[in-house]
């Protein structure tokens, strides 16, 4: 348990070839092998606000930019605005003489003292919402360069699909083919020679006026040379970029926010489609419908103790090995190579693409590049022989003081300690000469007993899972 | 011809698998969808190392490997913090530079179509569809950047490319100024008031300070002033023009800095000084020209579009007209470029972005599907198609494809 916050200490090599610790490691139970974040598909699973944990379906999130309708964030500095209540002091509706006291409301950031008063916004006669959005100047504009962009490139469409009956060709479009686009800003001035040129058609693209250039730009403002700069009226570059439409470069133009939401995100393997993670819909529960965490599948190896290494003295080294399955499970040491493992990957990703094709017909898997990872260890390690049994998890096992030492032939030599579903076991560990830190390398082979039901394959499998294990510092 | 086509054609539009259009840049990275008026989110393109954990920025580094883990990381971070959509099977436009390195461009498709196994990707020119935010076909078109400046003239919708410019001026380079300014006339303020030189205190300021500085203190001068600075560091009889007012900027901890305002003046004058050879900003707009085709020379000068982030810094535009009319009227050029009518055009979005909303105009229009570079294409040879590699614009090819 020396190690519990040392994670990095053992690290298993997932199947893409990187090197992680088992609490960031998956195990795939349709395809039998290690996958992490870096080689399973992510996918947006359920969307909500951070701030008032509620769900949104992915067409509101759509329709409203990713953003909740009623939280907002201080344009400032990004806390959460809150909503604040005062009352004034206002010309009642029926006797314009006599003045009531009505509440309004406006939002406050706890943490920087914004206020959307600072800004000169009106304060609100509704708690929430009632907002005005702001709008984008140019919005006209850009929608008429929309559409006019859209009938072009219709037109082209049916164009080429004249083109693609006909046979013709013209030198001028090869031409302008190569640079991918011009071809289509280009013909808008052809169009009118070119004898498909649909006729109908013209209005609908003379709509669009090109932007006039100007002689003359602003320059910098009068005043600039003499007045001094006051710092807090100026926003930076986070406040400029937080609105990216705006961009507003004053402090005084400052807008709240609307909240971004966030997405609860679910993995798959990309292999065989399944899932190997799958979040509670609740936004506000932590929990997973479907968790195949390597943890819950894969023997856990820990460090026990830190020992004292030496370059070139051999030294025992206690490793503990916990079963995590409710399954017995038999387990051996093999010793690790390497280059053996880095061909033998590349010869399985062969047969892998072959095979991905009995399993499914349809979808063509898509590998990510093979990483690279320093597999050399640093140290030599003398393995135990021979097997290992580790019993099953079981619950009731920590009221237990029964010792199950007896049941075991074990070899003294190799097994230090044993308790329930845990073993201890010692390795010599040799550092080589030079070394830093000595890191070893080894495969654990073990009986894994099969959970998903398939009727044509045995219960049990025997896997091997490389492992790297950082023993320690080493000194002189 | 498929039957269903026009189905389809319509459903890009309107459905919900809209497209996603990216502008990578050095420092930001802008995203979004197409169809839309501005970028959904305009962040620092930085990602967490994965071996040290550091912060490191995406696009600097050498290694092929290293780029690819950090596009990975940062991709996964556009998809899933901010544009929160499944990738998979899903158009995405990317705006690039036609300068891109070929590798660059091979590792960013690699990874949107192995890692994020999207349906196509189409790298649209940044400086062709800038002119799509315009409606127009004919442009100068001059992207400053953080890294550097690239100018590309287009014609009727036809990239000049034998005219193309590039200088590494930029945002990195006022940065770099505005540091060894500040670093040489700053005047650091401790909590006892006692005033020291800022490169007594320290050695380097970080680079998000010198942005913040930038940003909020410094602009570009106009030229007079600045005609007027630089002769007077030749005659000191010249009197400089007064300053403008300094600054007091809060450091970290108690310290202040105290920022003169002849460095928020100079800091963006390394965009327009000539370096050695004789290349500026201006300058390289004038040598564009000059290497441009005779009769497109009077189009393109009335029809400058200047976008980039740096084209935002205030003042800048102004100067740089100054500067090409002054410099177009000067004995070196007015013999060869014998044009003196020179229009910028205002582009309707804030200049950071307008590459991206160009890029954004074209996806959401049928375009997308018909230039487009599809999955099953990219896994065949792991190559994207590039405009500069020969092998990849025989003539046989290309007529099958048009055919």
């Amino acid at each position: 348990m020396a190690h519990l916050f040392q994670v990095d200490r053992v690290r298993l090599l997932c199947s893409c070839g990187v090197l992680k610790p088992i609490t960031a490691i998956y195990f795939c139970r349709h395809c039998l092998k290690l996958r992490c974040g870096n080689c399973v598909s992510h996918e947006v699973d359920t969307l909500f606000c951070p701030n008032c944990l509620e769900n949104m379906p992915s067409t509101e999130a759509r329709l409203k930019k990713n953003r909740c309708a009623n939280c907002f964030d201080c344009p400032s500095c990004c806390h959460t605005l809150s909503t604040r209540a005062t009352s004034i002091q206002a010309p009642s509706p029926e006797d314009p003489s006599k003045t009531v006291a009505r509440k309004v409301y406006y939002l406050a950031c706890t943490s920087c003292r914004w206020t959307s008063r600072d800004v000169g916004l009106k304060d609100q006669t509704v708690a929430t919402g009632g907002w005005a959005e702001q709008d984008n100047e140019h919005y006209k504009e850009l929608q008429t360069l929309l559409e006019h962009y859209r009938s072009l490139a219709q037109r082209e469409k049916l164009e080429k699909e004249r083109k693609r009956f006909s046979h013709r060709k013209s030198s001028y479009f090869s031409m302008t083919d190569k640079y991918s686009l011009p071809s289509l800003i280009g013909r808008k001035s052809l169009s009118p020679l070119s004898p498909y040129s649909p006729k109908g058609d013209g209005s609908q693209t003379s709509e669009l006026t090109p932007s006039e250039a100007v002689e003359e730009v602003e320059g910098l403002p009068a005043d600039i040379f003499t007045e001094e700069v006051n710092l807090s009226s100026i926003t930076s570059m986070e406040q400029r970029m937080a609105s990216p439409e705006w961009q507003p470069e004053k402090s005084s133009d400052l807008y709240p926010l609307h909240k971004h939401i966030l997405v609860k995100r679910s993995l798959r393997c990309r292999h065989c489609e399944h899932n190997l993670s799958k979040p509670e819909y609740n936004p506000s529960s932590v929990k997973f419908k479907i968790q195949l965490g390597a943890f819950y599948h894969v023997p856990e190896v820990r460090m026990v103790q830190q020992a004292d290494l030496k370059w070139g003295v051999e030294t025992s080294v206690q490793i503990s090995l916990c079963n995590p399955t409710p399954h017995d499970m038999t387990l051996a040491f093999l010793p690790f190579v390497p280059e053996a493992h880095i061909a033998a990957q590349q010869k399985g990703e062969e047969l892998g693409e072959g095979g991905s094709l009995n399993t499914s017909s349809l979808v063509r898997v898509v590998d990510i590049p093979v990483e690279k990872t320093d597999l050399t260890p640093t140290a030599d390690v003398a393995l135990p022989q021979g097997q290992l049994i580790l019993t099953a998890r079981d619950d009731t096992a920590e009221y237990d003081d029964q010792d199950a030492n007896s049941s075991f032939n074990d070899d003294p030599q190799v097994v230090a300690w044993r308790r329930a579903n845990k073993v201890g076991v010692n390795l010599l560990v040799t550092p080589q000469s030079g070394a830093k830190r000595a890191i070893v390398g080894f495969v654990l082979r073990y009986e894994y007993t099969n959970t998903v039901a398939t009727a044509t394959e045995s219960r049990t499998v025997t896997l091997n899972i490389p492992v790297m294990v950082d023993v320690g510092p080493v000194s002189e | 011809m498929p039957l269903y086509e026009g189905l389809s054609g319509i459903g890009l539009i309107n459905e919900k698998n809209t497209t996603v259009v990216f502008d990578f840049g050095t420092a930001y990275t802008k995203a979004g969808f197409a169809g839309e008026n501005g970028p959904r989110v305009i962040l620092r393109s930085e990602v967490k190392c994965r071996e040290t954990g550091n912060t490191v920025p995406v696009f600097e580094t050498q290694d092929k490997e290293e780029l690819r883990h950090r596009l990975v990381d940062f991709i996964h971070k556009l998809y899933f913090k901010h544009l929160l959509v499944n990738p998979k099977d899903r158009r995405v436009v990317v705006v690039e530079n036609l300068l891109t390195p070929s590798n660059t461009r091979n590792i960013l498709a690699k990874v949107l179509f192995r890692h994020y196994e999207v349906l196509s990707v189409v790298f649209a020119p940044s400086h062709l569809v800038a002119l799509m935010t315009l409606g127009i076909n004919t442009g100068m078109v001059m992207d400053i950047g953080y890294q550097e400046v690239t100018l590309i003239p287009v014609f009727e919708g036809v990239p000049i490319l034998s005219a193309w410019q590039a200088l590494s001026l930029g945002g990195k380079a006022v940065h770099s100024s505005l540091s060894e300014l500040l670093l040489d006339r700053g005047l650091s303020v401790g909590e006892d008031g006692k005033e020291q030189r800022l490169s007594s205190v320290m050695e380097t300021l970080p680079e998000k300070v010198l942005e913040d500085i930038k940003v909020r203190t410094c602009f570009v001068s106009t030229l007079e002033r600045s005609s007027k600075l630089h002769s007077n560091k030749y005659d000191r009889s010249i009197e400089p023009p007064p300053p403008p007012p300094s600054v007091l900027y809060p450091l970290s901890g108690s310290r202040n800095l105290t920022i003169p305002g002849t460095v928020r003046e100079l800091a963006t004058e390394v965009l327009f000084e000539q370096d050695r050879d004789a290349l500026s900003l201006p300058t390289i707009i004038l040598d564009s020209l000059q290497k441009c085709p005779i009769d497109t020379r009077r189009m393109l000068a009335e029809n400058l579009v200047i976008i980039g982030g740096t084209a935002s810094m205030l003042g800048l535009r102004h100067r740089l007209l100054a500067e090409i009319r002054t410099l177009a009227a000067s004995e070196a050029f007015s013999k060869v470029v014998k044009i003196n009518s020179f229009k910028i055009h205002n582009p309707p979005a804030k200049a950071n972005y307008v590459a991206w909303l160009g890029g954004a105009i074209l996806g959401g229009t049928e375009a997308v599907a018909l230039r487009t570079l599809p999955r099953d294409q990219f896994l065949v040879n792991d190559r994207v198609p590039d405009w500069c590699d020969l092998s990849c614009n025989l003539k046989e090819e290309r007529d099958e494809k048009s055919a």
